[in-house]
């Protein structure tokens, strides 16, 4: 042990900083009132050393903004202007700093003890509003129009709520007081961390809490290096192509894996967008970390030393890491590409870990209208499947690597005026294999609108079919239809008139392995289930068999 | 109260609790002077009807207490037959009916995920198969108006295929349908009249509010566990019968109540949770009779799991998030979810049996894998190599090998020396220092989890007194307590068959749900009063029919709320009696309610939500009587012979030392003494700490204090 403190209490303190991030993200699901953050974790916490890097993070929340995080508040405490000091708190939403969209606000908190900097707590969280009027389509030209930028600023002054600002953004959103009060939230959750940390390094007699981080980094760093020895070298390639307001964008990476390190090339995707699909690298690199270290596998927990044998390039001007002021509200279309660009490049060499190409990313339909003079909006989150295991069928409806809850039908209903005509597996939408990929999901609407409403529809998958592994057959595409009419840009804003319907049809996962080595019970099963078709049953796996009718 | 032991009972004077669990079936029978006996035997394989040795338990008790079977007062019986129905998807033949195009719910999910980086991810396959998930055409509008009414062909011709399946029970799943129950009950009217022995669950009835995946996911386990719970609780009752025992039989419930057996046979939902919820109950009445603190922290750990729960005000907590056959047994959202109110108990992954091992990084990681029981720790002498818990404790010098589980098992230290050195040298060499690490990172899981339990709840763990049970429970208590700063620690007399006393001491109930899911701004008062009016009838004449007329009873009226658009949080507001008038006469207590939430808000959250409208989820209508064993002294069996000896003890963070071991009578005879030491007890073993002192107080519980100055 070069540091001289001892494996066994390693073993507990390391555990009980998890814990704290834990209790911290627990206090901020309590207490925010954004129901994207209490319902869909669209969130993280974490906690840093002095210098920036991330030693802990529960096992919880949003896997892109874990990652993110770790990029962000080492620019963040960089670009604090003036002396970092106790009693401070810093935030901004500037989507190069942070997150790639205005929506996501990062608070960070410096920890002191015995009167020096040791660590800082930061929260990320989905702010509700952030004022314009751009976010819900893709159309916005660039940043300006989609809101508020906030760069890096004092929340909090020693001691002292920076009450001029706050007042600045409450003039500029819809519902301030649900916007301040998630910030008050996110202060709250660092808060907590700092508090817990403080509590826990008084019983710590004699050891040096930077040596003790450092420890913790260096493990996890050495975990993350044992876990890339085990994937073989080689250089590894993948793109996708897919729909954007003026035609199509490609996405390519190149992974190189040589001796222990990982380079992420992103060399070769699409220019930058003159609409609101663009990525900034920060959010970019943050993305791709979740999907690189679950492939990886180092085991335990993850931390800002998993992450320094993994080197990324995006190039500047590309439609991931676009120049200011490019429009991002909905990087969703880029970004969201990525996790399952990355898992189709690496699932080859994963072995036991590597799994058929995902639906990802979640659709958001959107919609606009207003009743009564009552304006109101809509955001209609639907997953499709995630691709097919090594050892099992995809999971249905679930955007893996993340995950996000539907749109369902009664809360909906109770709250705008729309008819929920059908939401459903979507049949033969997973890709055939020894092992399904995970069904997509059919939802069919109905404006009960008196008037005319907008809806962007904010399909950002509808070209490039989540691919199958090892001889596994790809996920349908997503489709989309206008009262019974099917429409191919994604990217589309449409006017629903009162009785007009929409039907979404999410992508499915891949399969994984030969169809003709599918159980034959399970292709039973999948037809009598109404999973796969009776034809697909013939052409895919070679079996005839009679399905049942069921329905009335 | 005296204990007459040659006495021959009364009739109607011995209570009996039957608690069949995972590991073992206990029997207790309990006469009105106190005396208790009970039997702990194997739970047979999970599968096997328990109902014969229920039935041999019982008559082997009353042939020692000298009774008859008419000297049976009632028996209350704690069951896993539901969950296991689930586990081993051992139910009949059972359809969902949903809503044409909605009928995919119980697959879908809440499509979270319960751990990151994880592409193995798996989740429980739904109880009943898509092919069995029969759409039907019908729909009812968010308003509860009817948009398309059920056609009596299209029910006919269901029923007719229903039962060409031979299909045995069904759920019926609309949409809306808490808001309008018309087509579920016009369609379940139909088909009983088709098929009368099909056994119907409606969503509406089950769980009266909005959320379709809580609500039909609730409905559909109902619904496939009710043929199995009805079979064998008609055969149990028959088995009494023949034995001449007519004494009421009931049923402990997953809300802490305990109900006659009759009612299960419609909502066999209601019991998943039996046990669990039994031991809670028996730490509150702890609470009522003064033996432990109003502010409880009950801690039970057994071979597997350690379980924890928080009792506030003399009051288990609830959870409307109860998971079965989790595929990740100790992660939230990888089960079948069941939302009906239930005590709140948090599993985790430590117990005597999880193993000991070094991760990627060189740490030190034990549990959430267990040896179990089979092949168990490396000391049982089962086959088991694997390091556990138990095998660090006896080298650390908690257990005497010869006295282990009453005598039955005797442990081996070599073997759990070898299997520590073998496994963990790499990390520790010397083996005593390796298992004083092992205790240090169970107990340290453990107190982490429960501070996260707290803050999730809210509450400051440190204002709580520890109620320690379970076989592993007083082993660990005092660590667990240190670390979460509480100070005081109470291992209660019978700490090996707490869910028997909680089903003894738990209350007779009656429970219904009822709908409302509107803000409290537009909830039609005069509504809600014929809703909430009629179920507190019902409630009343379904309790008077097991207590019979003339026993006290209370009725209370709980406001499930939130605020409009949250979907996890709820608080559990209970209306005022002085508004349960009001709200019975048809006019708002809008304002009474408002006011209870908005302070609860803010002792949970710290503060409102500005402009939010609260919102009434559900009615929660009681009617309650106090459970038919309140306060009696315990006379339990004792110890072979006292115990006073010394020997070795490691403790982690302390030198090795010589302790004491006591058994509790004779610790009683000394009166306070200050750790290191162990009390061994029949049943348990309590592990005194060097920084604590152990007495027994005047119920023959063991107190553990701490004396050292760490919070």
């Amino acid at each position: 042990m070069k540091t001289g403190i001892d494996a066994v209490d390693l073993s507990v303190y390391w555990s009980r900083l998890v814990a704290i991030t834990a209790e911290a993200a627990t206090a901020f699901r309590r207490a925010a009132f954004s129901s994207i953050v209490t319902e869909s974790q669209d969130f993280a916490v974490a906690l840093f050393n002095a210098k920036g890097e991330l030693v802990a993070q529960p096992n919880a929340g949003f896997a892109a903004f874990a990652g993110t995080l770790s990029r962000s508040v080492p620019k963040i405490i960089a670009e604090v202007d003036g002396e970092v000091a106790p009693g401070d708190v810093y935030f901004t939403n500037d989507a190069w700093t942070g997150a790639g969209q205005l929506n996501d606000y990062f608070f960070v908190t410096p920890v002191h003890h015995d009167g020096r900097l040791i660590a800082f707590a930061a929260t990320v969280a989905h702010s509700q509003d952030v004022g314009g009027g751009g976010q819900l389509s893709t159309r916005s030209r660039d940043i300006y129009s989609e809101g508020l930028q906030i760069p890096v600023s004092r929340f909090v002054s020693a001691g002292k709520v920076n009450e001029p600002l706050l007042k600045l953004i409450s003039r500029n959103v819809r519902n301030p007081e649900l916007v301040v009060g998630d910030f008050f939230s996110q202060v709250a959750s660092n808060n907590v961390m700092a508090t817990r940390l403080t509590e826990f390094l008084a019983e710590l007699h004699g050891i040096d809490v930077a040596d003790f981080f450092d420890e913790i980094l260096g493990r996890a760093e050495r975990a993350m290096v044992e876990a890339l020895q085990r994937l073989p070298n080689g250089r590894y390639h993948a793109e996708m192509e897919e729909q954007a307001p003026d035609g199509t964008f490609a996405l390519r990476v190149a992974i190189d894996i040589q001796d222990r390190r990982m380079h992420v090339d992103f060399t070769g995707s699409s220019e930058q967008s003159p609409f609101a699909i663009n990525c900034t690298e920060n959010f970019a690199v943050g993305r791709a970390l979740a999907p690189l270290v679950s492939i990886a596998n180092p085991g335990g927990y993850v931390n800002g030393g998993t992450y320094r044998h993994i080197h990324m390039t995006v190039p500047r001007g590309s439609i991931l890491n676009a120049i200011y002021p490019a429009a991002t509200s909905n990087r969703v279309f880029s970004s969201g590409l990525i996790a399952p660009l990355l898992l189709e490049a690496l699932s080859p060499i994963a072995l036991e870990r590597g799994i058929a190409g995902c639906a990802a990313p979640v659709w958001g339909p959107a919609i606009v209208g207003a009743t009564g003079g009552r304006p109101w909006s809509k955001t209609m989150l639907l997953s499709g499947g995630m691709g097919a295991r090594p050892d099992s069928d995809g999971v249905s409806c679930l955007n893996y690597p993340d995950a996000m809850t539907s749109i369902r039908p009664e809360a909906t209903e109770e709250d705008i005026p729309v008819q929920f005509l059908a939401q459903e597996l979507m049949d033969d939408s997973g890709g055939s294999g020894t092992y399904r990929g995970g069904l997509g999901q059919r939802l069919s609407i109905k404006s009960r609108a008196d008037a005319p409403v907008r809806l962007s529809l904010r399909c950002p998958r509808l070209k490039s079919r989540p691919k199958g592994l090892k001889d596994g057959g790809p996920g349908a595409a997503g489709r989309l239809f206008v009262n019974g009419s099917e429409t191919f840009d994604g990217t589309d804003d449409v006017i629903l008139n009162p009785g007009d319907t929409v039907e979404f049809r999410t992508p499915g996962g891949g399969g994984y392995g030969a169809p003709r080595q599918r159980e034959e019970s399970l292709v039973r099963d999948d037809v009598q289930e109404g999973k796969i078709s009776v034809a697909t049953a013939h052409v895919q796996y070679g079996q005839d068999i009679e399905a049942k009718k069921k329905e009335f | 109260m005296g204990f007459d032991r040659s006495a021959t009972a009364d009739a109607g004077e011995i209570f009996v609790a039957i608690d069949v669990g995972g590991t073992f079936t206990d029997v207790v029978a309990v006469t009105k002077a106190g005396r208790a006996v009970m039997t702990k035997v194997p739970s047979e394989s999970r599968s096997s009807d328990p109902a014969d040795a229920i039935v041999a338990g019982l008559l082997q008790h009353l042939t020692r207490l000298k009774a008859s079977p008419a000297s049976l007062h009632s028996l209350v019986h704690a069951t896993t037959i539901a969950t296991n129905t689930v586990l081993e998807r051992r139910g009949e033949r059972t359809a969902m009916i949903a809503t044409q195009g909605f009928r995919d719910y119980i697959e879908i999910g809440e499509e979270l995920i319960y751990e990151l980086y994880n592409p193995l991810i798996a989740f429980p396959a739904p109880l009943i198969p898509r092919g069995d998930r029969i759409g039907f055409p019908e729909r009812t509008l968010a308003d509860g108006s009817i948009d398309t009414p059920i056609h009596e062909s299209d029910a006919r011709q269901l029923a007719a295929h229903l039962k060409e399946i031979d299909c045995r029970s069904v759920a019926i799943c609309f949409l809306h349908s808490h808001r309008n129950p018309g087509n579920e009950h016009q369609l379940a009217r139909i088909l009983q009249e088709v098929i009368p022995d099909l056994a119907i669950s409606l969503s509406s009835t089950v769980l009266p509010e909005s959320g379709e995946y809580p609500r039909f996911s609730t409905t559909t386990i109902d619904a496939y566990v009710k043929p199995p719970v009805r079979r064998y609780l008609t055969r149990l009752q028959g088995l009494f019968k023949s034995q001449d025992i007519h004494a009421p039989l009931s049923i402990m419930l997953s809300n802490g109540g305990n109900c006659d057996w009759t009612v299960t046979l419609d909502r066999p939902s209601l019991m998943v949770e039996s046990g669990p919820a039994a031991g809670v109950m028996a730490i509150t009445n702890l609470q009522k009779t003064g033996r432990v603190a109003n502010r409880a922290l009950a801690f039970d750990m057994g071979g597997t799991t350690a379980k924890i729960s928080f009792l506030k005000d003399g009051q288990p907590l609830l959870t409307r998030s109860l998971e079965i056959g989790r595929e990740s047994r100790f992660k939230a959202g990888s089960g079948l979810l069941l939302a009906l109110p239930s005590v709140d108990v948090l599993e985790i992954g430590a117990g005597g049996g999880s193993i000991a091992s070094v991760d990627a990084a060189g740490l030190l990681q034990v549990g959430p894998q267990s040896a179990g029981a089979n092949p168990g720790p490396a000391c049982y002498g089962f086959g088991g190599e694997l390091p556990t818990v138990t095998d660090a404790n006896l080298l650390l010098g908690y257990l005497v090998p010869e006295m282990f589980a009453g005598g039955s098992i005797r442990l081996d230290e070599a073997a759990a020396r070898k299997s520590i050195q073998r496994h963990l040298s790499r990390m520790i060499a010397d083996p005593v220092e390796a298992a004083a690490a092992v205790n240090r990172v169970v107990i340290s899981n453990m107190a982490l989890a429960a501070r996260v339990a707290a803050a999730e709840r809210g509450l400051d763990a440190r204002t709580f007194e520890l109620v320690a049970f379970g076989g592993a429970g007083p082993m660990h208590a005092a660590g667990v307590a240190r670390l979460l700063g509480i100070r005081r620690v109470v291992v209660p007399p019978g700490a090996g068959v707490m869910s028997s006393f909680g089903c003894l001491t738990a209350p007779k109930m009656h429970e219904l749900i009822r709908g409302c899911g509107m803000t409290l701004a537009s909830i039609d008062w005069k509504r809600a009063a014929t809703l909430v009016g009629e179920a507190r009838s019902r409630c009343v004449q379904v309790l008077r029919h097991s207590i019979g007329q003339e026993a006290a009873l209370q009725e209370t009226v709980h406001a499930e709320m939130r605020y409009k658009g949250q979907r996890r949080n709820r608080l559990h507001i209970e209306v005022p009696a002085a508004s349960m008038d009001k709200l019975q006469r048809g006019e708002s207590i809008a304002a009474e309610l408002g006011t209870s939430f908005e302070q609860a808000y803010v002792e949970q959250y710290g503060r409102m939500v500005p402009g939010g409208r609260p919102e009434v989820i559900i009615w929660r209508i009681q009617a309650v009587s106090p459970g038919v064993v309140s306060d009696f002294e315990l006379d339990m069996p004792e110890n072979s012979s006292p115990m006073d000896s010394r020997s070795a003890m490691t403790f982690p963070d302390f030198p090795t030392k010589d302790g004491w071991l006591m058994s509790r009578d004779v610790l009683a005879s000394k009166g306070r003494t200050a750790g290191p030491g162990v009390i061994v007890d029949a049943d348990c073993t309590t592990v005194v700490p060097p920084d604590f002192a152990a007495s027994i107080d005047k119920f023959g519980a063991v107190v553990l204090d701490s004396q050292g100055d760490r919070p």
